[in-house]
């Protein structure tokens, strides 16, 4: 069983991870939808 | 023939009424009159008002394990976690991710609100003597978010469901009075003004991968959030693709309806009065306000951290969004900017947050779930 400051250290820390990897998640699919949509104009 | 009569109204419910019973019921009809007369939060607070009068009408059985109704609605809908995983499939069908994908920065301020929750749960614990899953349902509450309250009740803390759905669902309603004021405390006027620059254009294969990328991310490193956070994503893919209106229309509408039915009077029903009459329910109501107090400051501090980084300043209002209460908070964001400013519009960056902030507390959730459950 945890005790509370390890709860509560993990908890936030894990929160911004979480939120952090999405954001670079999302970053990433920017740029390659961002590619994929300018190579697609291109071909036109 | 008096023995009869005497047995006859040893059997009404009038024989076994306790005064904890009348006042339940004065709770109830207090949640119904809030609900109907100020149109707080009605959809959840009239069946949670209905159900806490049903659940103390004596001799009804409706809560009695096995047999009863609302026992039924209760273990198969929310203790089976069915109904609030379903509820999530409805508010992914309604919500659109545009706003946060036009500025992913926002992200941070959704998890930034989630600090509110954790220095709750450390309040609660090192100070009132509430145990870890106690305090991780109570801190939950600043999350702002009814259905991830009650699925963290259910698992940690089902005795403290009723009343931990009833604050959440209570403070969302009064997000217009609780906001402003810290808002204010903590910004400038010239804070306050800061006007946000434009949002880059968003393609529709972005809106079509987000739901399927972050389905991937958070369940991975988050496995306890599933059932919600699978739920609002496939919701909002039916959105998205745009080739499933049948199904869309359904999670939007009659399915959140029906749900939202199902999970109200059950939610109300565990509020019996031997539940409820306790001490430590005038603390979990305080601390409450303290979890959407802090969500609120600590969003706002935060996007103020942000500014000392970025060339292109947010406006820290924006930091109280992060608080998940859609689109509520997002309004009171946009108005405490128009205050500042009339011509300056914060509703559409405040969106970003704001829905940020559901995906923030799934993840709290699913952390707490995670440490704490036996």
């Amino acid at each position: 069983m945890s005790n509370a400051v390890t709860v509560f250290i993990s908890g936030i820390t894990g929160v911004f991870a979480g939120m952090a990897l999405l954001y670079f998640s999302l970053r990433i699919t920017s740029f390659i939808t961002d590619k994929l949509t300018a190579s697609g104009a291109d071909k036109k | 023939m008096f023995n009869s009569l005497q047995f006859l109204t040893t059997t009404t419910g009038f024989w076994h009424l306790t005064p904890g019973m009348m006042f339940m019921w004065l709770i109830g009809l207090g949640l119904i009159y809030l609900a109907i007369s100020k149109q707080y939060e009605p959809l959840l607070l009239l069946p949670i008002g209905f159900g806490i009068i049903l659940a103390n009408l004596p001799l009804a059985g409706l809560m009695t394990p096995e047999e009863g109704l609302l026992w039924k609605f209760y273990e198969y809908g929310i203790h089976w976690e069915i109904i609030p995983p379903l509820i999530f499939l409805g508010l992914g069908a309604l919500t659109d991710f545009g706003p946060l994908l036009s500025m992913p920065s926002l992200i941070f301020l959704g998890a930034a609100a989630q600090g509110g929750v954790y220095l709750t749960f450390f309040i609660a614990n090192n100070f009132l003597g509430f145990d870890l899953m106690e305090s991780a349902t109570i801190g939950i509450i600043g999350g702002a978010d009814g259905p991830t309250t009650i699925f963290l009740a259910s698992k940690l803390a089902p005795h403290m469901l009723g009343i931990c759905a009833v604050a959440a669902y209570s403070y969302m309603a009064l997000v217009p009075i609780i906001q402003p004021p810290v808002m204010k405390a903590l910004t400038t006027e010239k804070e306050r003004k800061i006007r946000m620059k434009k949002g880059r254009k968003i393609n529709k294969l972005e809106k079509l991968l987000f739901p399927i990328i972050a389905t991937f991310v958070i369940i991975l490193i988050v496995p306890a959030s599933a059932p919600l956070i699978s739920m609002f994503m496939v919701g909002n893919l039916f959105r998205e693709s745009k080739v499933v209106e049948r199904l869309t229309k359904a999670s939007q509408e009659e399915l959140l309806n029906i749900a939202t039915i199902f999970l109200g009077l059950p939610v109300g029903a565990t509020m019996n009065a031997e539940n409820f009459l306790q001490w430590k329910v005038i603390f979990i109501f305080i601390l409450g306000l303290c979890a959407f107090i802090l969500s609120t400051a600590v969003g706002v501090c935060i996007a103020k951290v942000m500014n000392l980084f970025r060339k292109d300043k947010i406006n820290p209002l924006l930091g109280a969004a992060g608080v998940s209460a859609v689109p509520m908070a997002a309004r009171v964001v946009h108005k405490v900017g128009q205050e500042a400013d009339k011509k300056n519009y914060l509703l559409m960056y405040a969106m970003g947050p704001n829905v940020a902030g559901v995906i923030g507390t799934v993840i709290a959730a699913g952390i707490f779930l995670t440490l704490l459950q036996p």
